[in-house]
């Protein structure tokens, strides 16, 4: 039997394959451009989240910290620098308080939304999906790490 | 849904010749990935590492053969003793049977996560089925993050 997690790893391939099999219409494809809005989109809002938080980590994580934030604006400037436009202003909020949890959260969105990028482009634009996938994953983790929260790290930006 | 019910539905999809055409080169390169998944596996079995090294390694590699029967190709045998470990494992297998702390563990379990991300990295540029590309990131994104925590626990800089 193959387990959930495993079917998760599958990922959109599982999904894609599932749906065929059973009959149904696979989910019409979203083009590339609109994928590196989301992934920018994304990142913007795991930059957001990252204001404030060093006031809650532990003194000597802090350097840590912020050199993710600066790495996530980092991502978010190399999205717009291939093309991606910003949504609307205000779209990436700042949470209510600062929260690693959400901070988490957002990091593994972003990991799903370079996901979807890596799949739909090539070349360039492709490597430049797998090191923002590979940034957010490691971010999620090490977020993981400084904050005691649990991570699943067997297949990061996998939709549940 | 049984395993064997997915690769059937995987085939039947990927069985087009259009698919097919467009899966050129696909297979032979998730076997070389799923083969690496399991060297390291076995290499973090045989040395003591943290368990949850060698599940994620077997995790990746259940998923990379769910997708070799969906491109319709061999799932070769996995690698049963450590003599039969291939590059980039097999260099890195002896540091971290070696280690005798859990920062020369760690140390050593980074070096075969960065060799794995690497690895993914050099076939996430040359794959073409989308669904491949996906699944494969994913295993990519996998490494970089145990890399990233790994080398935390070694005293290195985990970025």
């Amino acid at each position: 039997v193959v387990t959930r997690r495993v079917l998760l790893g599958a990922g959109a391939a599982g999904a894609g394959t599932l749906l065929a099999g059973c009959g149904a219409r696979p989910p019409a494809p979203v083009a590339a451009g609109t994928l590196l809005d989301r992934a920018l989109a994304a990142d913007r809002a795991a930059l957001a989240a990252y204001r404030g938080l060093a006031a809650q980590a532990p003194a000597g994580a802090r350097p840590l910290l912020a050199r993710m934030r600066r790495a996530t604006a980092a991502r978010a400037r190399r999205l717009r620098a291939a093309g991606a436009r910003a949504g609307a202003p205000g779209s990436e909020a700042e949470p209510a308080r600062p929260s690693a949890r959400e901070a988490q959260r957002r990091e593994q969105v972003a990991a799903a939304a370079y996901v979807d990028v890596l799949g739909a482009v090539r070349g360039e634009r492709r490597a430049l999906a797998a090191e923002g996938l590979g940034g957010a994953a490691e971010h999620a983790a090490l977020l993981g790490a400084l904050f005691g929260l649990p991570t699943d790290t067997a297949f990061p930006g996998s939709r549940a | 849904m049984r395993r064997r019910e997915l690769l059937v539905a995987g085939a039947a999809l990927l069985a087009a010749p259009a698919t097919a055409r467009a899966a050129a080169g696909d297979p032979a390169r998730v076997q070389a990935l799923r083969r690496a998944e399991l060297d390291a596996a076995l290499a973090y079995e045989a040395a003591g590492a943290p368990r949850r090294l060698a599940r994620a390694a077997r995790d990746h590699a259940a998923a990379l053969a769910t997708l070799l029967g969906a491109l319709v190709a061999p799932v070769p045998p996995e690698p049963r003793r450590l003599e039969d470990l291939r590059p980039p494992v097999a260099g890195l297998a002896p540091a971290l049977a070696a280690a005798r702390s859990p920062r020369e563990r760690a140390r050593a379990a980074a070096r075969i996560e960065r060799a794995l991300r690497e690895g993914c990295a050099e076939q996430l540029a040359l794959l073409r089925v989308p669904d491949v590309v996906r699944t494969v990131g994913t295993v990519y994104a996998s490494h970089a993050a145990q890399a990233a925590l790994l080398q935390m626990s070694a005293g290195l800089d985990p970025l």
